[in-house]
């Protein structure tokens, strides 16, 4: 019965099936697919014609989807049920194209649940089908993407395609084999329409697809070099979206048999590859990875071995051109294939033309001004790095290669650019010279482009950087001795600004332009400068001030004889306890100072604050400000030799600033004279003060004991008296051998001075030394009163001697005011202005001698302070041209005097005769070249006598040691201006005859 | 009187004579005398008995008692005080000398013999006596005796030599006849003694006089002793003169010669036949000697050298072991002479030698300097003074001799130097002074010279200098390093520390690296290599010339596209492109293009130079090429390229001045007259724009006037000219030309009129302000912004103040429509961007200051004021001055300072204004600071102002702050601000304090 109706159902389906080729109605009705599928499952006689049905059903709803021909072209998106959803034909013909949905659901559901042997049946039918259909019904050639967009809108594919691959997943590893095999057959059959089939599917068994294309491509080009293989870089290209992983494991198989090759197939692999990657970019960046990935050196034996065979190929041969360009398409990797190709420049040929060619094209593009996958990996942030460690290398190709290809990056991301320079410059180059090349190169620019970036930022950059790194002290902690990377900024700044100088080393930069690029960053430097210099002060004082504590405790314990050596003992205990970590600040001073020394000199080279640039005042002050701090902290060196070096760093530095600007050099000279005396004096020999700090007051001492011992008023504090505090003691006072300045920084302080006041273009301008003067003036006397020229009457220093004496007595305190005064004697009339120094000495030495008198039998000591005093005194007076000769030889003959003998010449002589002719620069005579001098051989200039007398009477009352100074002081000159006397011989032959 | 210090009187020693025990025993004295040490000492013998036989003429009152009282003290009495011996001669009253003794001596003397009682005569006697024992020798008389006594002795001698009394000085016309007391001998003795102690005494005549005066006795004395100091001394001369050439013999007294006088007996007188004879040679010695002392005294320096030399000569005549009786020359004292005369026979000192050359214009000076080296005897000073003599001489021309000869000295004192360790007068400069001379050799001669007789120390210090010199020699350190490594005196660490200094100041030469490839490495022999390499080069050349042969090269190669095409970035501006296209293609169309689009690419990248040069070759190429008729066209659009890029070049690097400004002027003036003659073909906007800023730059206005008006961008430089004509005619504070003021307006509406003219908001605004560079364009920019700010704001505490302020218009219509903040912004912007170029502008400064305090940002206003005052002072070296900081500007930084919570600073600045506004001042004070900068009491060495102070020291004591009142207090006590001192200190004190305020804030605000 039921095999009647059976029977009767397959007589109906059949019929309705042979007449329905004119009427796709009715083969789509839901009753017949239903009795379609009934028979599956109960008649398996008639699978085969069923299936036909269902492939006649997935036929139908195909050719309802290609008919309207509404795909958008390129996409392969069918514009219908976007635009037309509203059209009625079309939805009259749903049913039919729906139709095979149904098929499709039974089917899957019967490889779901039916018996495993469904699955290979169905996954064949499915496949030869879609194949058919694929085709026959496309028309014309796309992209794996466009047919697979195209294909997949339509329903029937889109089953067929869920349908083998449900049928995949249940699918046996034999079965699974049998299936590639088909589809690699459908393939060979239909390769230009079931790519993107192959393509879709191949993600179910990804490796064994691309291997087989892979293979399947190298047979073919094996056979014919000049076959395109256009689908299968298209399948490959279309799986590598979503399996890279795989087509690289089969890259790496291959390439692994292409190196070693056994088979004879083995040979053409590398070409092939090679070829494949001009069909697609994907597979060619996955190509680069691999060999990125396993490249070795060794490799590089290989390849260069196994070349020729692979030359062999014509196709490979001729293609070298366009492979050359494939760097340019690289996303990733690009510049690492670029720098490792670079690295081997040396060696082989190829690899330059490779490099030469990629370059030159990849500029090319630049100026073009067009945009390719490799700028994106230029621009990422580890290739960044990757080139900035390139361009240290040693190896020039390489170095040369990341430059071009930062250069190149920069033109588009001028970021880059200004990263580089400043990473560039943070970068020692001590221990590779050339790696300044790269440098150097970088900063030239990318030429032929208009709007390449300047390096100004760059600079700016690293020195902001710098700065922070400054300021906030030693982030990590740095092995000592290492160079920090301000060190290696300033000093390959340093570089730069030197080659610039020497004009031919560099034509990459202006020098011009380099000097104004680090001029404009002047601000930055200083900063850094100031940040430096200033922690070095700092430490200066510190040291200054601890050395002091000892010496003068040293110094009292060695006058009150009670030496505490407990205490003592305890100190020195402390001392080796801190001693690691005064090393490590040590340390850090020293790297403090070495960079200070970079600055400067980098100051130097880029001449800064010289007259040509324009700067704002506050710059011009602190420029001038840390100069002088400099010269200080460079006092402290630790050997002569560097300790010159330092100080004629610091001279040039000087003297620029202060001949451009007026400004300058009354700040840098203000700053010297006032550091020398009131800050840094140590340096210089200035007499220790130590200040007794408040807790040593014995705590038995009551206040107001204390404030009967100070004399409380208006004046209490310009006391000069001071020798001691009361309840204390004396001041300890240093033996005198101490108390000279040490000659050597005297030498180099002087030439400080010097550098501050000398002026290039006028030499004979005593501006400056006119200015040291009255600056002395200003700190060293008291307060403004009686400053004047002019000598008072003698008499008149008793109003005056209180400040006379702290005048001296600073004199005592700081010796390089001598120096000073001496310096500037020699620069006529610069002297003058210090009118009122001279008049204090003279004053106190007049009234010391005199006061003498009374002790008269206690002898003078030759090296007595107040003999040496007095004898500079008169040196300054003979130096500066303030008193004539013969008076000016006074200080070579007054040791000789006794004191009364001595105050009467101090005042008879030197104090009548200033008196008389005030030290003023009316005295001088200028002349054409602007020299002030005072022509003293001339009779005008001659001494009157009243001056010279009391001099020379007392002299010839000790003629038996003066005699000679006698004879050159007042004789010599005399008889050389009556010259007409004759020979004294002749008279004495009178008076033998007598 | 009753002075601690002075020594009390000690008991007599046991020997101790007495003065009058010689009196009683006439052997005594010759016993005494024999001693070893006699005490009282011959010196103090002879002053004892002058002291008891004044002057016989003089009448003195003696109290009673006195005797006894000077028995006392008199041998006490050690030295010569006047003062004690005053009481003295109490027997010599007149009556005593008439009744007492009548000691006459047997010869009788003449009416005016001598009158002297036996006392005064046996001490006289004694006294004589003395004096021969010590030889006469009037050194050491002169030393020990003081000068009234030596008279006293002098006359006691003449008074016993003449036998009769006489007078010190002796008068003009003293012809004694010699008594029967007296001798002849003995008289020409004592009249020896006179005239050469006459002449001895014009030595020390002013020491004598200011010698401390007997106080009464010896009133007359001291006349006495000024007669005698007054008396001419030629008669003595020639006395002395006549006596050395006169051979007659010459005695002189022998200690037996003088008889001591006996109480019993009265004595026959002197024995004058005691008397040695001595040599007229030794008698001329002595005599010489003391003539050669007087003359050196008087000057007259060819006598003394005579007599000096006589007195040598006769002193050698004497035979050597001879007894000498009369002369008294130590041979020290001699060569002393001798040597004071220049005739010593000792070799001439170095030194000696130098003063010579001094006196024959220096000659012979630079080996006498270079022995010097090496002896080092000179003082060091006197070399420096020759040193600087020589340059002084030499620059006035008084010395003919060239510069060579001040480098040597100087040099040769270098070197010298160096071993004058620490000397305050090295030379310093010699470097710099002499770097244009070759100033290196004489310093390697001069030290190689020394180099061998260099002990070890002094190694050091050579070290030391030579350490010096290579620093400061730059170039040819090099040179120098290797003789100084030939001396061999630095170790190897020292050699290696300099190389490292050295390193620093050598310019670096890389070698085998990137940068001193000129191009790419390429060893690619591809022939597209190639010709990429041959473009490359062409787009990175920047030279005409290599362009040319580049081209060619590249011509050869088969190129696929036009050549100009290298390089796309290459641009050409419009009239020039369509010739260069319309030209057939050729080598000169490349290369006019390729130089164009070059020349362009320089320029924008700042390398004018080359880019103008480029150019010129191009139109000398156009010119020789003779193209048609296009030519005379592109000649003259080239030339206005150039033009282009040198006003660019020279906006760029204005301060540099790196062209003829004033041919540019002449070309922009031609260009600009291109458009106005109507030519048919006119330069580019962009150039006849820049022309017309760069002839406002030049301050050249008139040409600007006649232009049209109506091409856009000529509009704001042609307002500006026509307004600084107009200010130029009318010379004063008048309102002038609305043109500029209105153009400017318009910029800042806050809806920009549409259409009205070419020029429109802002942005046109700064793209002309940006290419101004003359202050006084700046200036009047400046101004007009800033009057309009001050119009829109309408906050007279926050107006800004400026020159050229008034020319502008009081008011604006319609004010709302403007935007006061684009103005503030354009304000900010045009004064950064003028500082920056003209940073010293004080009024800029100050306006800038303005600005910020009306903004509210008060730390910045007061740095551009602090920075005002400083750079109008120069730092502080010149007084403040009215247009520096007028009150004005004081006022607004005090209203800064008190914003910041600087009152303290606020209160100083008050003391600049020129009336103390005390309300502020008290006000400001009694506020507590709150900024960290600021102390009540930092800044008292500041204030000048009493009242002020007075104020602060009655706050403290409110306060209760005791030492800070304390501090103040001695302030207020330094003499300089006392209310009594005259204007002149009180203005300095002022100033003082003023620039040490001015110095405080800079450091604070600026550094």
């Amino acid at each position: 019965m039921l095999r009647q109706n059976l029977l009767d159902q397959l007589k109906h389906f059949i019929e309705t099936v042979s007449n329905g080729h004119s009427c796709p109605q009715l083969l789509t009705s839901p009753n017949l697919i239903k009795l379609a599928l009934g028979f599956l499952e109960e008649l398996p006689a008639t699978r085969d014609i069923v299936f036909e049905y269902f492939a006649l059903l997935a036929e139908i709803s195909v050719q309802l989807y290609v008919s309207p021909e509404m795909a958008d072209p390129k996409t392969g998106m069918p514009v219908s049920q976007v635009k037309l959803a509203g059209n009625r034909q079309q939805q009259q013909r749903a049913p039919e194209y729906e139709a095979f949905n149904l098929v499709k659901t039974a089917l899957q559901s019967l490889v779901w649940k039916g018996p495993p042997a469904w699955s290979p049946l169905i996954a064949n039918w499915s496949l030869e089908l879609v194949a058919k259909l694929s085709d026959k019904y496309t028309q014309r050639r796309m992209t794996i993407t466009a047919s697979c967009n195209y294909w997949l809108e339509c329903s029937a594919m889109h089953g067929l395609m869920t349908l083998i691959n449900s049928c995949f997943r249940k699918l046996t590893q034999p079965e699974e084999e049998a299936c590639v095999e088909i589809m690699l057959n459908a393939f060979h059959r239909f390769p230009m329409t079931f790519d993107w089939i192959v393509a879709r599917l191949g993600g179910c068994f990804p490796y064994k697809i691309i291997m087989q294309i892979l293979q399947c491509g190298i047979k073919r080009f094996v056979d014919d070099y000049r076959c395109h293989l256009d689908s299968e870089a298209g399948i490959l290209d279309y799986m590598t979206s979503c399996h890279e992983q795989h087509l690289r494991a089969a890259f790496r198989e291959m390439l692994r048999e292409g190196f070693a090759p056994k088979k004879p197939l083995d040979v053409a692999v590398v070409p092939f590859l090679l070829i494949t990657t001009n069909y697609s970019d994907t597979i060619l960046q996955s190509l680069v990875n691999v060999l990125v990935e396993i490249y070795t050196e060794d490799m590089c034996e290989v390849i260069v071995q196994k070349a020729p065979l692979w030359l062999s190929n014509k196709m490979f041969a001729g293609m070298q051109p366009t492979l050359n360009n494939a760097v340019l398409r690289l996303n990733e990797r690009g510049a690492t294939l670029l720098l490792t190709a670079a690295k081997m420049a040396e060696k082989y040929v190829w690899c330059q033309d490779f490099l030469d060619n990629s370059m030159q094209e990849l500029e090319q593009w630049v100026l073009n001004q067009r945009n390719f996958p490799l700028l994106a990996d230029l621009a990422y942030e580890e290739t960044k790095y990757m080139l900035w460690k390139s361009c240290l290398s040693t190896n020039l190709f390489e170095q040369q290669t990341a430059v071009r290809l930062l250069l190149v990056v920069s033109s588009q991301h001028p970021n880059i650019y200004y990263q580089t320079i400043s990473q560039l410059l943070k970068k020692s180059y001590a221990q590779n010279p050339n790696g300044i090349g790269a440098l150097i190169r970088l900063l030239g620019g990318q030429s032929g482009m208009v709007n390449f970036p300047g390096f100004t930022p760059g600079f700016k950059m690293v020195l902001e950087d710098i700065t922070l790194d400054v300021q906030v002290n030693n982030r990590l902690p740095v092995p000592p001795g290492t160079p920090t990377e301000a060190f290696n900024t300033f000093s390959n700044l340093n570089i730069l600004a030197r080659m610039h100088k020497s004009k031919n080393v560099a034509p990459y930069i202006k020098a011009q332009h380099l000097n104004q690029a680090l001029n404009e960053c002047l601000p930055k430097i200083l900063q850094i400068f100031d940040c430096t210099v200033n922690k070095l002060v700092l430490r200066i004082d510190r040291d200054a001030a601890e050395r002091i504590a000892d010496k003068f405790r040293a110094q009292q314990s060695k006058n009150s004889n009670n030496n505490n050596e407990l205490c003592n003992g305890k100190d020195y205990g402390k001392r080796t306890k801190l001693e690691p970590g005064e090393d490590k600040v040590d340390d850090e001073d020293a790297t403090r100072m070495r960079l200070a020394h970079l600055i400067v000199d980098l100051l130097n080279n880029i001449e800064a604050g010289s007259r040509t640039t324009v700067l704002r005042t506050p710059l011009v002050l602190k420029l001038a400000t840390l100069s002088v701090k400099y010269f200080f902290v460079g006092l402290t060196e630790k050997t002569v030799i560097r300790r010159a070096a330092a100080s004629h760093r610091s001279y040039t530095l000087l003297q620029r600033q202060c001949s451009a600007r007026k400004i300058a050099r009354t700040v840098c000279l203000r700053e010297l004279v006032e550091r020398a005396l009131f800050y840094h004096g140590h340096l210089l020999g200035q007499l220790e003060v130590y200040q007794l700090d408040e807790l040593e007051i014995p705590e038995h001492e009551h206040l107001i004991l204390q404030n009967l011992h100070t004399s409380s008023g208006a004046n209490s504090n310009r006391s000069v008296l001071h020798s001691g505090i009361i309840g204390r003691g004396l001041r300890p006072v240093l033996p005198p051998s101490e108390r000279n300045c040490d000659a050597e920084k005297q030498a180099l302080y002087l030439k400080a001075l010097n550098a501050c006041c000398a002026d290039l273009e006028k030499p004979n301008n005593v501006e400056g030394y006119s200015l040291v003067s009255l600056l002395l003036v200003e700190l060293v006397s008291t307060d403004v009163m009686y400053n004047g020229l002019p000598f008072p009457d003698e008499e008149f220093t008793r109003v005056t001697m209180e400040r006379d004496m702290l005048i001296r007595r600073a004199f005592i305190n700081s010796p390089v005011l001598w120096a000073v005064l001496g310096l500037i004697a020699g620069h006529r009339p610069a002297l003058c202005y210090s009118s009122v120094l001279l008049r204090a000495l003279c004053a106190t030495c007049l009234h010391h001698w005199r006061g003498k008198n009374v002790n008269r039998f206690q002898p003078t000591a030759a090296n007595d302070e107040l003999m040496l005093c007095t004898k500079k005194m008169l040196q300054l007076l003979a130096m500066s041209q303030l008193i004539p000769p013969p008076l000016t030889n006074l200080h070579l003959i007054i040791e000789h005097f006794e004191s009364a003998e001595i105050a009467l010449l101090l005042r008879e002589c030197i104090w009548n005769y200033l008196k008389d002719h005030v030290p003023s620069p009316a005295l001088f005579h200028v002349d054409n070249n602007g020299l002030h001098w005072r022509n003293t051989n001339t009779q005008l200039a001659k001494v009157p006598p009243q001056y010279v007398d009391p001099l020379r009477h007392l002299m010839q009352r000790k003629l038996s040691t003066l005699g000679p100074h006698y004879h050159q002081m007042f004789i010599m000159g005399e008889l050389m201006e009556g010259d007409s006397e004759p020979d004294p011989t002749a008279r004495l032959q009178i008076v033998e005859i007598d | 009187m009753d002075d601690p210090l002075k020594p009390k009187p000690v008991p007599l020693a046991a020997e101790t004579v007495l003065w009058f025990e010689f009196l009683l025993d006439p052997h005594k004295i010759t016993q005494h005398l024999q001693r070893p040490h006699p005490e009282p000492s011959a010196m103090e013998l002879i002053v004892q008995f002058i002291s008891m036989t004044p002057n016989t003429a003089q009448e003195s009152v003696g109290t009673p008692g006195s005797d006894l009282q000077n028995l006392n003290q008199t041998p006490s009495n050690s030295g010569p005080i006047p003062g004690v011996v005053g009481g003295a001669p109490a027997p010599t009253t007149p009556t005593a000398s008439g009744g007492v003794g009548m000691p006459h001596s047997p010869q009788r003397p003449a009416e005016k013999g001598l009158q002297l009682n036996r006392k005064q005569l046996a001490l006289k006697i004694l006294e004589l006596k003395v004096a021969t024992w010590l030889k006469w020798d009037l050194d050491a008389l002169e030393k020990n005796l003081p000068v009234i006594m030596q008279l006293a002795l002098l006359r006691d001698l003449c008074t016993i030599s003449y036998g009769c009394s006489l007078s010190i000085p002796l008068p003009n016309d003293f012809d004694a006849r010699i008594s029967a007391a007296g001798n002849e001998r003995a008289a020409r003795f004592a009249l020896t003694i006179y005239h050469r102690m006459l002449l001895r005494m014009q030595l020390i005549k002013e020491q004598a006089l200011k010698a401390p005066r007997p106080q009464n006795t010896m009133y007359q004395t001291v006349d006495q002793l000024q007669q005698f100091l007054d008396t001419p001394t030629q008669p003595s001369i020639e006395y002395l003169q006549q006596l050395c050439a006169s051979t007659k013999p010459f005695y002189i007294f022998h200690y037996d010669s003088f008889v001591p006088l006996r109480c019993d007996d009265i004595g026959n007188g002197q024995n004058y036949d005691v008397m040695h004879l001595i040599t007229p040679q030794e008698l001329r010695a002595q005599l010489h000697y003391e003539l050669a002392q007087y003359y050196l005294y008087t000057k007259q320096y060819v006598l003394a050298r005579e007599a000096a030399a006589a007195c040598n000569t006769n002193l050698q005549a004497i035979p050597p072991q001879t007894t000498l009786y009369y002369c008294h020359i130590r041979p020290s004292e001699l060569e002393g002479l001798l040597q004071a005369c220049g005739i010593s026979a000792e070799e001439q000192s170095l030194l000696e030698k130098f003063q010579q050359s001094l006196l024959n214009n220096y000659t012979d000076i630079v080996s006498i300097l270079r022995m010097d080296n090496r002896r080092r005897e000179i003082p060091f000073i006197s070399r420096r003074q020759v040193e600087l003599d020589i340059e002084g001489s030499i620059s006035t021309g008084i010395l003919k001799e060239t510069v060579q000869l001040q480098l040597q000295v100087a040099a040769l004192n270098v070197v010298r130097n160096i071993f004058e360790w620490g000397s305050i007068f090295g030379s310093v400069e010699y470097f710099e002074k002499y770097r244009e001379l070759d100033c290196l050799p004489p310093l390697v001669e001069a030290l190689q010279e020394m180099l061998p007789h260099c002990t070890f120390k002094e190694q050091a210090a050579l070290k030391h200098f030579l350490i010096d010199c290579l620093l400061h020699q730059g170039g040819q350190s090099r040179q120098l390093l290797q003789t100084v490594r030939g001396f061999g005196l630095f170790s190897s660490d020292e050699l290696q520390d300099i190389d490292e200094q050295m390193l620093q100041a050598t310019p670096p030469v890389p070698t085998n690296s990137l940068a001193s490839l000129s191009d790419w490495m390429c060893h690619s022999k591809m022939s597209r290599v190639d010709v990429g390499a041959l473009e490359r080069q062409l787009i990175s050349c920047t030279n005409a010339n290599t362009v040319r042969i580049l081209l060619v090269k590249l011509c050869a190669t088969a190129p696929g596209k036009p050549l100009w095409a290298i390089n796309p970035s290459w641009d050409v501006p419009q009239p020039l492109k369509t010739l260069i296209m319309a030209m057939p293609v050729s080598f000169l169309q490349d290369f006019s293009y390729v130089l164009l689009g070059k020349a362009r690419e320089l320029a924008t990248r700042g390398n004018y130079i080359d880019a103008v040069s480029m150019l010129s070759v191009l139109k000398s190429e156009n010119q020789r090429q003779e193209m048609a008729a296009n030519v005379q066209l592109m000649c003259k659009l080239i030339t206005w390229e150039i033009l282009h890029i040198q006003i660019t070049q020279c906006l760029e690097e204005w301060h540099q001045k790196p062209l003829d400004l004033q041919s540019l002027g002449g070309r922009c003036k031609q260009c600009l007259g291109a458009l106005q003659a109507g030519d048919s073909i006119v330069p580019r906007p962009d150039i006849l724009e820049s022309c017309a800023i760069m002839l406002l730059n030049l301050t050249e206005f008139p040409p600007l006037l006649y232009l049209d008006k109506r091409a856009g961008p000529l509009e704001l430089p042609l307002a500006f000219a026509a307004t600084f004509i107009e200010m130029e005619k009318m010379k004063g504070p008048k309102k002038v030309c609305r043109d500029a003021w209105e153009l400017m307006l318009s910029m800042f509406l806050n809806v920009p009129k549409r259409g009205s003219s070419g020029v429109g908001g802002i942005s046109s605004l700064q793209a002309f302000l940006q290419r101004i560079r003359h202050q006084s364009v700046f200036g009047l920019a400046i101004s007009m912004i800033g009057k309009v700010h001050n119009i829109l704001k309408d906050d007279p505490n926050h107006d800004l103040s400026c020159e050229y302020m008034q020319l502008w218009p009081t008011s604006i219509n319609n004010p709302v429509s403007y935007s006061l903040r684009s103005v503030c912004e354009t304000l900010q912007w045009l004064l950064s961007e003028a500082l920056s170029y003209y940073p010293q502008t004080i009024s800029w400064l100050k306006m800038k200051g303005d600005l910020d305090l009306a903004i509210g940002n008060n730390e910045s206003a007061m740095r551009c004021y602090v920075n005002a005052l400083v750079t109008g002072t120069d730092y502080c070296t010149m007084p403040l001055q009215r247009n520096v900081a007028d009150d004005y500007v004081i006022r607004k930084m005090i209203r800064c300072a008190a914003n910041l919570g600087c009152h303290m600073q606020a209160t100083v600045l008050c003391q600049f204004l020129d009336e103390i506004d005390y309300g502020i001042v008290f006000k400001n004070l009694s506020e507590k600071s709150s900024n960290f900068t600021d102390a009540m009491d930092a800044y008292y060495s500041c204030i000048w102002d009493t009242t002020l102070l007075e104020f602060i020291v009655n706050l403290h004591a409110k306060r209760g702050e005791h030492s800070r009142k304390l501090e103040a207090i001695s302030m207020m006590g330094t003499l300089e601000l006392n209310a009594n001192n005259n204007e002149e200190i009180k203005r300095e004190s002022a100033m003082v304090r003023k620039s040490r305020f001015l110095r405080a804030l800079a450091k604070q605000y600026l550094l």
